[in-house]
C-alpha cells in the first residue's frame, strides 16, 4: 500500500519565498521514507505542513485515508487531533516534568487510566531501551538518552506516521552510527511509518527504504539509495548523493566497445555505459569506479594529491584535460607525482544532454 | 496561523481558541485603552485649543520648564551613568560590590521619597539648614531646595543607574578583541575610548538617556513638592491644577503636548535598541583588561562613595530617623526616639486604610496587568495572527501617557453613567491596570522569546489542544518570569502617587496618597517617613524575590 501517506501539490509560501513547491509524495504503511536536501531546502517545512504545525498554501494531504488537509474541499485538521508523532532536533523534552511524565503526557491527554499508562510508557520505554531513567529530569540525561526519550513520547500513543527533524544531529560522531541502527531496529519491531528528515544523505542512505531528495522547495528525485546513488537524474542529485565526478563526454563507439572521448580528446573505454548510445552527454562516474594502473590501457593520467584513510585511498588525478576524484584499495600506493594509466568501469549519463 | 478567506465554521476544530482569546483582549484594551486616550484627543482637538495655549503665561513656562528639567536631568544623569558604568567595568576601581549595591539602593527609592528626605534635610526648618544657619548665623537657608533646579538634582540623582545599567551592559557585552585591534594599530588607551568603545556603546547609552528623559518629563510627585511651591510649573502639575479648576481643555492639550514628547523619545529609545545588536561578544571572548588607575585608584573610589553615601545612604538615613521621632524638628536624641509613628501608621484609620488599599489595588493590578501581558506577549511573540500589531500596539502605547494624563482619561472615560467607575475604588484598579501592562508585556514577552516553540509544538503533537498546552506546557514553564513580571508591576503600582492622587476618593486613599497629602501637614513628617521607609522596605523585599525566581535583577522604572 504505496500511498498510505500521500501528498499532492503540496504548496507553502511564507512571503516571498516558496519554501515548499508542489510537492507530491507517497509513502507506504511501515516504510521509512528519508527527506535529504541542502540547508533550506524545504525539508523541515515539509515535515511541518505533514505535522499540521503550518498550514499549507496549497494541494492535499492524506494519511491512511483520511483527509488531513485540502486547500480545495477547506479542510485542514489541527496537530492535536493528527495522531501524529514527532522529534524535533533538539528534542524539546519538557523540562518541568522527569521522563516518565514526558512519555506519559500523549497518554493522559488521551484520557487512558493511570494504570494502563502506566503499562504503556513502561512497554514504551523498554522498547527505546530507557527502562530505569524514568524518575529523571531532561537535564539529567545524556543526549543520547533525551533522545530515546523523545522517541518514546513520540511512539507511546501509537502514531500513524513517526516524523523524525534532523533527530542526530545534535550526537556525536559514534553515537550516531548508533541511533541509526536503533531508528532501524524500532521501525521493524513496531512497524510504524517513518518520514525522516535530514540534510546528511549516508545517514539517509543508512536507514531509509526509500530517499526523496529536495531543493529549493522542491523534490527532484525519489527512490531506493541504491537507484539515487546509481543512476541519479540530475547533476544536484549526483553530487548530493556521494562524491562524484561530472564530465561533459562525448560518447563513440567501435567494433561492439563504448568508449568516452574525454574534453582534450583521449579516449577511455568504459565498460558499463548505462545504456546510452552515441551523442553528447554529461557523464557521472563515482570515484570507485575508476580503476588506475602503471602498466599502460586507458588514458594518461598524473597523480595530484593522495589521502590515505586507513581503509581507501583517495587520490586526485588530472588526465584528459579534467581533474578527477579516485577512491582505491590502500594495496596499490600510487605516489603523488606519479604518472599512471585510468578506466572507467562505469558511467551514468545524467537526464541533460550536452548541445555542442 | 490561520489566514483570511477560510471559513470559520471549517476551522473550528481546535485552534479558534486562539482567535476567541486574541478577539476578547483585543476588545478588552479598546475599551480600557483607546477609549480613553480618544477621549483626550477629541477634548484637545480644536486647533484653537493650542492658540489659547500658546497665549497662556503659565502653560508656556510650564512646556519651557518640562523642556528644561527633562534636558538638564537627561545630560546630568547620562554622565554620571556612563562615567561610572566605566569605572565599574574596565577599571581596576575597589569596592565595586559595594558601589554597586549603592547605586541599585539609589534606584529602588521612589524618587518622590527621596524628595521628601530632602526636604527634612535642606528644608526650610531642614537638619542641615538648621544645622548651618546655627553655625554661620545666616539670615536665610544657605541652599534653595524648592527651585527647578532642586528639582533637577533629584531626579538626577535617583535616574542615573537607567543610564549606568544600560551602558555597562553594553561595555560588559561588547568584544574587547575589538578594542584589542585598535590597540594593537596604535591608538593610545584615550584614542581606543573615544574612537572605539564609546562609539560601539553610544546607542546604549542614548537609549538609556531616552529612558531617563521620559521619566523625567513624566515626574509628578517630585515637582509638585519641589518645583510647585515657588511657583514653577511643569507639564504634569500644570495638568494637575487645570483639572483642580475644572479647566479640561487646557488639561486635555497639555496632555497631548506631553504623550508627544514622551512618545518621541519612546521611538528613540525603541530604535536605538534595536540598532545595537553587533557588538555583542561571543561566549569564548574573554573577559576585557581592566584599566589601571593607578594612585587614582583610592582616591576616584573614595569620591564616588562618597557621592553615594551623600545621595543614596544619607536620605535613606533621615527618613529612618524621622519616623522614629516622637515629633519631627525635635534633636535626634535617644528621649525622643519612638515606635510610636508605625504604631498610628498600623492602626490609624487613613494610614491603615491606606496600606490595606494600595495592597489590594497593586495586588488587583499586578493580576489583571500579568494576564493580559501573557496573552499579549503570547499573540505577539508566537503567532502570525492578523490583529497582533494592533493588540501589541494597545498594550504598550500607556507607556507613553504619563500619570497625570492617565487619571485625566480616566476621569473623562468613567465619569458618567452607563459605566460610571469615577468615585468608586474600581476607576483606581482600571487606571493602574493600564498604566502597568505595559512592564508587564515587556517583562512576558522577554520570557516568552526565552522558550523553544518547540516545546509548545510538542504538546499539540501529542494531541493537547492549544488551551490544555497552555495550560500544562507554556504557563508552567514561564511561570517564574509571570512571577517576576506581577511583583514588578506590584511595586510599581504599591508606591505610584499621581493616579490615585487624582482619582482617589474618601475611603479609597491609597499608600501615595498619603505621601503626598502630608508632606507638608505639620506633626505628618514623622508618619510619612514612617510610610516611606516601609515602602522601601516592600521594595527591597521584592527585588529580593525577584532575584530569588532567578530573574536577572530587575529595575523598576
Amino acid at each position: 500500500m504505496r500511498d498510505y501517506l500521500r501528498l499532492e501539490l503540496l504548496t507553502k509560501r511564507f512571503g516571498e519565498t516558496v519554501a515548499v513547491d508542489g510537492v507530491s509524495l507517497e509513502v507506504g504503511e511501515g516504510e521509512l521514507l528519508a527527506v535529504v536536501g541542502p540547508s533550506g531546502c524545504g525539508k523541515t517545512t515539509l515535515l511541518r505542513l505533514i505535522a499540521g504545525l503550518e498550514v499549507p498554501d496549497d494541494g492535499a494531504i492524506h494519511l491512511g485515508g483520511e483527509v488531513l488537509f485540502s486547500k480545495e474541499r477547506h479542510i485542514f485538521v489541527p496537530p492535536h487531533r493528527r495522531q501524529v508523532g514527532m522529534v524535533f532536533q533538539n528534542y524539546a523534552l519538557w523540562p518541568h516534568m522527569n521522563v516518565f511524565e514526558n512519555v506519559a503526557y500523549p497518554l493522559k491527554v488521551r484520557g487512558l487510566g493511570r494504570g494502563e499508562v502506566r503499562r504503556e510508557v513502561g512497554k514504551v520505554l523498554s522498547l527505546v531501551r530507557l527502562e530505569g531513567l524514568e524518575g529523571r529530569h531532561p537535564h539529567q540525561l545524556s543526549g543520547g538518552e533525551q533522545q530515546r526519550a523523545a522517541l518514546a513520547r513520540a511512539l507511546v500513543m501509537r502514531p500513524r506516521v513517526l516524523l523524525l527533524d534532523e533527530p542526530l544531529s545534535n550526537l556525536d560522531a559514534h553515537l550516531r552510527e548508533e541511533m541509526r541502527f536503533e531508528i532501524k531496529r524500532i521501525q521493524r519491531e513496531t512497524g510504524v511509518t517513518i518520514v525522516h528528515v535530514t540534510h546528511d544523505q549516508s545517514e539517509a542512505m543508512a536507514i531509509a527504504d526509500r530517499m526523496a531528495v529536495m531543493r529549493r522547495g522542491r523534490l527532484v528525485q525519489t527512490g531506493p539509495p541504491r537507484e539515487l546513488y546509481e543512476h541519479p537524474r540530475t547533476e544536484f542529485v549526483a553530487r548530493f548523493i556521494g562524491v562524484t565526478n561530472l564530465l561533459p563526454c562525448q560518447i563513440v563507439e567501435a567494433d561492439g566497445r563504448k568508449a568516452i572521448l574525454l574534453p582534450n580528446g583521449a579516449a577511455v573505454e568504459v565498460r558499463d555505459l548505462d545504456g546510452l548510445s552515441e551523442g553528447t552527454a554529461m557523464l557521472s562516474v563515482r570515484p570507485e569506479d575508476i580503476v588506475l594502473s602503471r602498466d599502460g590501457g586507458g588514458a594518461e593520467g598524473e597523480i595530484e594529491e593522495v589521502v590515505y584513510l586507513g581503509n581507501v585511498v583517495y587520490y586526485r588525478l588530472s588526465g584528459g584535460g579534467v581533474d578527477l576524484r579516485v577512491q582505491a584499495a590502500p594495496g596499490e600506493p600510487f605516489q603523488a607525482g606519479e604518472r599512471i594509466y585510468f578506466r572507467i568501469r562505469r558511467a551514468t549519463a545524467i537526464n541533460r544532454r550536452l548541445s555542442k | 496561523m490561520l489566514r483570511e478567506g477560510w471559513q470559520v465554521s471549517e476551522w473550528a476544530r481546535g485552534f479558534d481558541a486562539r482567535e476567541v482569546v486574541l478577539a476578547a483582549a483585543l476588545a478588552l484594551l479598546l475599551v480600557l485603552v483607546a477609549y480613553p486616550a480618544s477621549l483626550v484627543l477629541l477634548k484637545a482637538l480644536p486647533w484653537s485649543n493650542y492658540l489659547d495655549l500658546a497665549a497662556d503665561p503659565l502653560a508656556r513656562r510650564a512646556l519651557l520648564n518640562t523642556l528644561y528639567v527633562g534636558g538638564a536631568v537627561t545630560l546630568l544623569a547620562t554622565l554620571l551613568g556612563v562615567v561610572m558604568a566605566f569605572l565599574l567595568t574596565r577599571t581596576d576601581l575597589p569596592l565595586k560590590g559595594v558601589l554597586r549595591a549603592l547605586i541599585f539602593l539609589a534606584f529602588i527609592t521612589p524618587a518622590y521619597i527621596g524628595a521628601v528626605a530632602w526636604i527634612q534635610l535642606l528644608g526650610r526648618s531642614g537638619y542641615v539648614t538648621t544645622l548651618l544657619v546655627d553655625a554661620f548665623d545666616l539670615s536665610a537657608p544657605p541652599i534653595r531646595l524648592y527651585s527647578l533646579e532642586g528639582l533637577i538634582a533629584i531626579m538626577a540623582i535617583h535616574l542615573y543607574p537607567l543610564v549606568f545599567l544600560a551602558a555597562s551592559n553594553a561595555l560588559s557585552i561588547t568584544d574587547p578583541s575589538l578594542e584589542d585591534a585598535a590597540a594593537s594599530s596604535g591608538a593610545t588607551k584615550l584614542k581606543v575610548l573615544t574612537t572605539i568603545t564609546l562609539p560601539l556603546i553610544l546607542p546604549s547609552i542614548l537609549s538609556g538617556a531616552a529612558l531617563v528623559f521620559i521619566q523625567a518629563i513624566a515626574c509628578f510627585g517630585v515637582a509638585a513638592v519641589i518645583a510647585l511651591p515657588t511657583g514653577h510649573y511643569v507639564l504634569t502639575t500644570r495638568i494637575y491644577t487645570a483639572l483642580g479648576h475644572y479647566d479640561v481643555r487646557m488639561a486635555c492639550a497639555l496632555s497631548v503636548v506631553l504623550v508627544l514628547l514622551a512618545g518621541a523619545s519612546i521611538a528613540v529609545h525603541n530604535t536605538l535598541l534595536r540598532g545595537r545588536r553587533y557588538t555583542i561578544a561571543t561566549a569564548e571572548s574573554r573577559k576585557p583588561g581592566l584599566i589601571k588607575l593607578g594612585r587614582w585608584r583610592l582616591p576616584i573610589a573614595a569620591v564616588l562613595l562618597l557621592f553615594l553615601m551623600a545621595t543614596t545612604v544619607l536620605p535613606l538615613a533621615t527618613i529612618v530617623l524621622t519616623s522614629f521621632l516622637k515629633a519631627w524638628g525635635l534633636r535626634p536624641a535617644l528621649g525622643n526616639l519612638t515606635l510610636g509613628n508605625y504604631a498610628k501608621m498600623a492602626s490609624e484609620g487613613l494610614t491603615a486604610r491606606a496600606m490595606r488599599n494600595s495592597l489590594a489595588f497593586a495586588a488587583g493590578g499586578a493580576t489583571v496587568a500579568a494576564l493580559i501581558g501573557l496573552v499579549v506577549s503570547y499573540i505577539s511573540v508566537r503567532t502570525r495572527m492578523p490583529g497582533r500589531k494592533a493588540l501589541e500596539f494597545l498594550a504598550t502605547m500607556p507607556l507613553a501617557i504619563p500619570g497625570p494624563v492617565l487619571a485625566t482619561a480616566m476621569i473623562l472615560a468613567w465619569m458618567n453613567p452607563p459605566l460610571r467607575l469615577y468615585n468608586t475604588p474600581w476607576i483606581i484598579l482600571v487606571a493602574y491596570v493600564v498604566a502597568f501592562t505595559p512592564y508587564a508585556v515587556r517583562n512576558v514577552s522577554g520570557v516568552i522569546k526565552g522558550m523553544d516553540p518547540a516545546l509548545e509544538e510538542m504538546g499539540w503533537m501529542s494531541g493537547a489542544s492549544w488551551a490544555r498546552t497552555m495550560r500544562d506546557i507554556t504557563v508552567p514553564l514561564i511561570g517564574r518570569g509571570l512571577w517576576a513580571g506581577w511583583i514588578l508591576v506590584f511595586l510599581m503600582a504599591f508606591r505610584e502617587i499621581p493616579i490615585s492622587t487624582m482619582l482617589y476618593t474618601q475611603g479609597t486613599e491609597t499608600v501615595g496618597v498619603l505621601l503626598f497629602a502630608l508632606k507638608s501637614q505639620a506633626g505628618g513628617m514623622e508618619v510619612v517617613s514612617a510610610v516611606a521607609v516601609t515602602v522601601v522596605a516592600i521594595t527591597l523585599i521584592g527585588q529580593l524575590l525577584v532575584e530569588k525566581l532567578g530573574m536577572r535583577r530587575a529595575w523598576l522604572l
